[in-house]
């Protein structure tokens, strides 16, 4: 067993498989070896544990642009209802996995904001995400008036 | 008379009072000899008057004219002060409206990196859910760079983003072939320099040049990483002459595409002249509009590609006569796709067949060609057949010439099927071990299971038999038979056992002819 502690110091025990889906606590259990030590840590067990004994990445895969082209927006249906959080919560996750490196949820995290994205114009993407339009006028005017002849007609 | 009586006092005689007397008794004598316009001039009197009016009315004239000038001066300095001051203010209204633009997208920026919990993502998350998204839906990152100006930092500097060109030539599209050309450019740049893979499909529909400005535009266009390049041009009823098809001389990309691989070339595409090199290993041509390729143009096109891996001839024919020139230099070629038009001739079959070294092919995938004379294919493991109809001789020919068959795939061919369970010393195609049926014939089923009960007869027992869904269906009554002989697997073969990387793979998101194969 392995003990995890939360930022705001919340004790949580878990068994060292699950963990060690995270490849970064994993590398810091092989560092401090067998030991009480407590590993701080975010959220991330429900998520491990329901992926207990997937097979895990290899540990040089890496995202190279043919594993990239792989990739699809499917994502199981546990996974889309765990995902299924605030945005706040969805970026956290997200963060939480690249920081914890754990693959299988940082692409589940990703295809989650790509989904959203999908479809909608950049408008819609602004308003989704609370984002501002600040396009200086003569860039709008000029080098994006050029792209977006092209742009529009893919 | 009352205003005269008070204004003669102040006057004197003045030249100008003189000068009108003297006017006015040139007029008298005038009077004199013509009585008839006596009524038009006044009398003394009033003369006194009108001239005392005169003067001053040049005087009030003069001052008024100098008032005038004075107020005109006045006025025009007014002016110009005016002019001055609201340009100032205009420049000043300018300078404001830039300041609070420039404070507004100050305040965007602050509260897009504030309030907007996407930005919490560093760029590499960000860009790394660009790249999922493009992967599902191409080109979407065009409408994640017109998000904000943050967004479109990170899509042009992601060169993976750049990586997929497809370039549109069509008179019936809203963007022209100028706006084309500068997405081009632009995904060229931005695709970077080494670090990522370039794949261009020029696609030109209906327009009588397309080929012409393209040739233009590509002619010395560098891109030092494309790697995949497909050539699409249509042929138009108002097509300008296109001239001679596939020279080994390359027209376009003079600048140089270095690690150019996969080269696609269609139709009337092939008179852009598209660089191959020693890195190309898959070429594919699509003889469609290729009217005038000679035998010596196709030797020579083959020629400048030494390193071919996979080569697939679409609808490829042959002009003038039909030459045997002897083999290509082709050291790695191991596999070859060949459809033929529907009415060819065995000749043209020769004339492509004829260069290529067919003792290095370890896979062929034929469809659509009846004859394939007496060429032999002593290596070719994995053999796929799409609607080739052979006579019998052709089969006896077939059994010679293809010793090392593994793998065969084929829709109904009962001759095929009656030749495989011959018996006698060689057994023909010994190393046959898995058959794939597509399409099976119902009246094939049973020379079908005789040809297993054959081989199995012959100690050289197929290993796998695959069935699609029809040919399952349409076994019928010998599937139980088949099935306690031989294990039966509803999957195809497998996808290695294929030619080269379909072409549908590498581009198709654009449309593909390399589906026509499988009709």
């Amino acid at each position: 067993m392995v003990t995890l502690v939360t930022s705001d110091n919340e004790k949580f025990n878990a068994e060292k498989e699950v963990v060690e889906r995270s490849v970064l606590i994993k590398n810091m259990l092989e560092d401090v070896g067998e030991s009480d030590q407590p590993i701080p840590l975010p959220m991330f067990l429900e998520y491990c544990e329901h992926h207990r004994g997937e097979p895990l990445p290899a540990p040089d895969a890496d995202t190279s642009q043919d594993d990239t082209r792989k990739r699809t927006t499917d994502i199981s249906e546990w996974d889309q209802k765990f995902i299924t959080v605030d945005q706040e919560m969805l970026f956290e996750i997200i963060l939480a996995a690249n920081y914890l490196d754990i693959k299988s949820l940082l692409d589940v995290g990703c295809k989650t904001v790509a989904n959203m994205i999908k479809g909608k114009t950049p408008e819609e993407i602004r308003k989704l995400f609370n984002i501002v339009n600040d396009f200086t006028p003569r860039r709008r005017c000029a080098q994006i008036k050029k792209e977006n002849e092209w742009a529009e007609d893919r | 008379m009352h205003a005269e009586s008070r204004v003669r006092p102040v006057l004197r005689p003045t030249t100008a009072y003189r000068s009108s007397q003297r006017t006015i008794r040139l007029g008298q004598k005038k009077r004199r000899t013509t009585n008839k316009q006596t009524e038009f001039f006044p009398s003394f009197r009033n003369l006194r008057m009108y001239t005392v009016h005169h003067d001053i009315s040049d005087s009030l004239h003069t001052l008024n004219t100098r008032n005038a000038l004075n107020t005109l001066n006045a006025l025009n300095t007014h002016r110009d002060a005016l002019l001055d001051k609201h340009r100032d203010l205009l420049r000043q209204l300018d300078e404001t409206t830039l300041e609070i633009r420039a404070t507004e997208i100050k305040l965007a920026c602050i509260h897009n990196e504030s309030n907007a919990f996407i930005s919490r993502l560093p760029p590499e998350l960000l860009s790394l859910v660009f790249l999922v998204l493009q992967e599902e839906v191409p080109f979407s990152h065009f409408a994640a760079a017109r998000v904000c100006s943050g967004w479109r930092a990170l899509v042009n500097g992601t060169p993976l983003l750049w990586g997929n060109i497809v370039i549109r030539v069509d008179e019936k599209r809203p963007a022209g072939i100028e706006a084309q050309l500068h997405k081009l450019e632009t995904s060229l740049a931005r695709s970077g320099r080494y670090d990522a893979r370039v794949l261009l499909y020029v696609y030109a529909f209906e327009h009588g040049t397309a080929h012409l400005v393209l040739r233009d535009e590509l002619e010395y266009l560098c891109a030092p990483q494309l790697e995949y390049l497909g050539l699409y041009v249509a042929w138009a009823p108002d097509i300008a002459l296109y001239g001679d098809v596939l020279s080994n001389t390359p027209l376009i990309f003079k600048g140089g595409a270095p690690v150019l691989t996969y080269l696609q070339v269609t139709g009337i595409a092939a008179a852009l002249r598209p660089p191959t090199g020693s890195d190309l290993t898959i070429l594919h041509v699509d003889g469609t509009h290729m009217a005038d390729l000679t035998a010596q143009e196709y030797r020579e096109f083959l020629a400048s590609t030494p390193s071919l891996v996979h080569l697939s001839l679409l609808y490829v024919e042959i002009a003038g006569p039909l030459t045997v020139m002897g083999k290509v230099e082709l050291p790695r070629l191991r596999s070859l796709r060949l459809r033929a038009q529907g009415n060819i001739v065995g000749s043209f079959t020769s004339v492509l067949l004829d260069p290529l070294p067919l003792d290095r092919l370890d896979t062929l995938i034929l469809c659509d060609v009846n004859d394939l004379e007496v060429f032999d294919f002593p290596n070719v493991k994995h053999l796929s057949l799409h609607f080739c109809d052979f006579d019998v001789a052709q089969v006896g020919q077939m059994m010679l010439g293809f010793r090392s068959v593994v793998t065969l795939e084929l829709e109904s061919a009962s001759l095929l099927y009656m030749a495989l369970r011959i018996e006698g010393n060689p057994v023909w195609w010994p190393h046959l071990k898995e058959l794939s049926v597509r399409d099976l014939d119902p009246g094939d089923a049973v020379a079908l299971l005789r040809m297993v009960q054959g081989r199995e007869g012959m100690k050289h027992p197929l290993g796998t038999l695959y069935f699609d869904g029809p040919s399952r269906r349409r076994a019928g009554s010998v599937l139980v038979e088949l099935k306690s002989i031989i294990s039966i697997s509803r999957n195809s073969l497998r996808d290695d056992v294929r030619a080269w990387p379909a072409g549908s793979m590498v581009f198709g998101w654009v449309g593909d002819d390399d589906r026509t194969m499988e009709r």
